[in-house]
């Protein structure tokens, strides 16, 4: 054997290391997400039965941690399209052992968040009434509405999503349906679409990529704007404004890559691929997420400024209602944990290194969860009528669901882990033999 | 007929397709091998797929929503039963839902997943790289001596 076929066996050796046996860690891990997973299964089935008095949401907070979750999830699933496209379509080399992990949080984020709309509509056996077809009088669903445009959003997205992980798992799939057996090797076979290793499949399959990059792009862009336009069609203070979409959009890939940091910390420690997933990749990471920081503060700064400066009564109420008590926490929160900690972690050179960069992506995803809650509830618990203002507890049962949909996260990735390697096999051969 | 030779390098494979400038060669490797240009890749059409696709979703999808403002004429919102701006966002995700399955059909075509051509079976899990051509049963030993000469380290016979 050659010198770069030894260097090619022991990478594939490595990679798909992963995928056999399970430890005692695994099984504990997979365990517990599984446990609070059913939990928010059994809270969600006592909310169907019910109804949604089991929240807390009461007049005139009618949005919740739901939507607060919603636009949180969908946010993340920035990770993987943008990044993973963007990188692609530069040609920049450093992504190969990240996208795949990337593309991975996209749809498993996107099916998580999209499950929200159904929770929060608390008679979710009506969820077919979105479906385009129409009502025994004929009657269409109503397509100038925005939750129309967000399914139809949502919809492209999980597709495109699906597909832009799929297409380059598939030489993977041939690779593992040949180095298995059993019922494993069957389903990846099928799952391979009798790939060959043809170069015309080979070109098929960069041309497919490239294209499916450029319209990924240009479909998660729109995700985050529709998503911005639930709250920005409405006349509520402080969100019919101009700038959700593209501060949405900023905000989701900042939170997207605070996500991808902090996955593949972990893949990178419990499958033991320091090799693969090396401190510049962290290093690359960090400085974007730096950027994106910068850019988020810019925006939350603009939208502030604009509002403080025109001193509109309906919108100063909410305005100070984000300054003051549990909100006004809230706030300084948000701003330490999106600004302070990454500007100061990631800006100093010496201070940027795989733990502090992790724990920056810790913080963003913390920071933009708060930032999501900033601005639903602030604006839905003062109304323009001050008589009407209310207060909104979040119940066991909306707590409940909503750690079980970060543990829903966590399962499907240690799912996913056990099922394909998580570094693209084939892309990292070519990387190296380029 | 056909024959299968395999090569060690990317150098020895590419000289030889050079040499035959067969078209209905086909290489087969376990990762992407790039040769120069026009050496064995066909011109693509995915692109344009993809482009009809985005427009079938698009313009089918546009026309469909006016089709049922109108074919129900009810007043929402206070907004015009026809107009481009409510109508624009769900345009504009049909267009690329069409585009990407324009792209998934071509990707289908261009890389014949629908015909169940297979390939050397190693291929898929090799370091060395497989070229098969078609030839005539009286044109395989002239081309199999060609192919040694060329690098390959064998050259298999296979009947169709």
């Amino acid at each position: 054997m050659t010198s770069s076929a030894v260097t090619e066996e022991r990478i594939r050796q490595d990679l798909l290391r992963p995928l056999n046996g399970a430890g005692a860690g695994y099984l504990a891990a997979t365990a517990c997400c599984s446990l609070i997973v059913a939990a928010g299964a059994v809270a969600w089935g006592l909310q169907i039965d019910r109804g949604m008095v089991v929240t807390g949401l009461a007049r005139p907070v009618y949005w919740g941690f739901y939507i607060v979750n919603f636009v949180f999830w969908i946010g993340i699933s920035h990770a993987g399209t943008l990044i993973s496209a963007i990188l692609r379509l530069t040609d920049a080399g450093w992504r190969k052992p990240v996208t795949r992990a990337a593309e991975a949080i996209t749809l498993f984020a996107l099916m998580i968040g999209g499950l929200f709309p159904l929770i929060h509509l608390g008679r979710v056996e009506l969820f077919y009434w979105l479906l385009p077809y129409p009502n025994e009088r004929l009657l269409w669903p109503n397509f100038r509405s925005p939750l129309v445009w967000d399914m139809m959003a949502i919809l492209t997205y999980v597709t495109g999503s699906f597909l832009y992980l799929y297409l380059p798992l598939i030489p993977d799939f041939a690779l593992l349906a040949k180095r298995t057996t059993g019922l494993r090797s069957k389903i990846c076979g099928l799952l391979s679409l009798g790939w060959s290793g043809a170069n015309y499949q080979w070109r098929a399959l960069e041309r497919a990529t490239k294209l499916m990059a450029v319209i990924i792009l240009a479909i998660a862009v729109s995700v985050h704007s529709v998503v911005a336009f639930d709250f920005s069609m409405s006349l509520a203070p402080m969100w019919h404004s101009t700038i959700f979409a593209p501060y949405f959009v900023a905000g989701a890939i900042f939170s997207g890559i605070g996500a991808l940091v902090v996955v593949m910390a972990a893949i990178r420690k419990f499958l033991r691929l320091e090799k693969y997933l090396r401190p510049i990749h962290f290093d690359n990471l960090g400085k974007l997420l730096l950027l994106m920081s910068v850019v988020w503060l810019y925006f939350t700064a603009s939208e502030h400024l604009t509002v403080w400066y025109g001193n509109n009564p309906l919108e100063m109420n909410v305005f100070h209602a984000r300054e003051h008590g549990g909100f006004g926490v809230a706030s300084v929160l948000m701003v330490v944990c999106n600004f302070v900690i990454p500007f100061i972690l990631l800006g100093i050179r010496k201070l940027r290194t795989v733990p502090t960069i992790v724990f920056s992506g810790f913080s963003v995803l913390i920071g933009m969860w708060l930032e999501r809650l900033l601005i639903v509830l602030p604006t839905l618990s003062n109304p323009p009528l001050r008589a009407a203002a209310g207060v909104y507890q979040p119940s066991a049962v909306e707590l409940t669901i909503t750690a079980a949909t970060f543990a829903s996260m966590a399962l499907l990735y240690l799912l996913f882990i056990k099922a394909v390697p998580i570094i693209a096999v084939w892309e990292y051969e070519h990387e190296v033999d380029g | 007929m056909k024959l299968t030779a395999e090569f060690e390098t990317r150098q020895a494979l590419g000289a030889a397709l050079r040499s035959i400038a067969c078209d209905r060669a086909v290489v087969y490797s376990a990762k992407p091998v790039e040769f120069e240009p026009d050496a064995i890749d066909r011109p693509s059409r995915m692109s344009l797929l993809a482009v009809a696709g985005a427009l079938v979703g698009g313009v089918g999808t546009t026309l469909f929503m006016l089709w049922t403002q109108g074919d129900y004429p009810l007043v929402t919102g206070g907004m015009p039963l026809k107009s481009l701006w409510p109508i624009g966002v769900i345009t504009y995700e049909t267009t690329m839902l069409g585009a990407v399955v324009g792209t998934l059909l071509g990707f289908l075509v261009e890389g014949r997943f629908l015909r169940k051509e297979s390939g050397p079976h190693e291929a898929l899990d090799s370091e060395r790289l497989f070229l098969q051509l078609p030839c005539q049963a009286v044109e395989a030993d002239r081309l199999t001596e060609r192919l040694r000469a060329m690098g390959a380290v064998s050259v298999e016979k296979e009947q169709d």
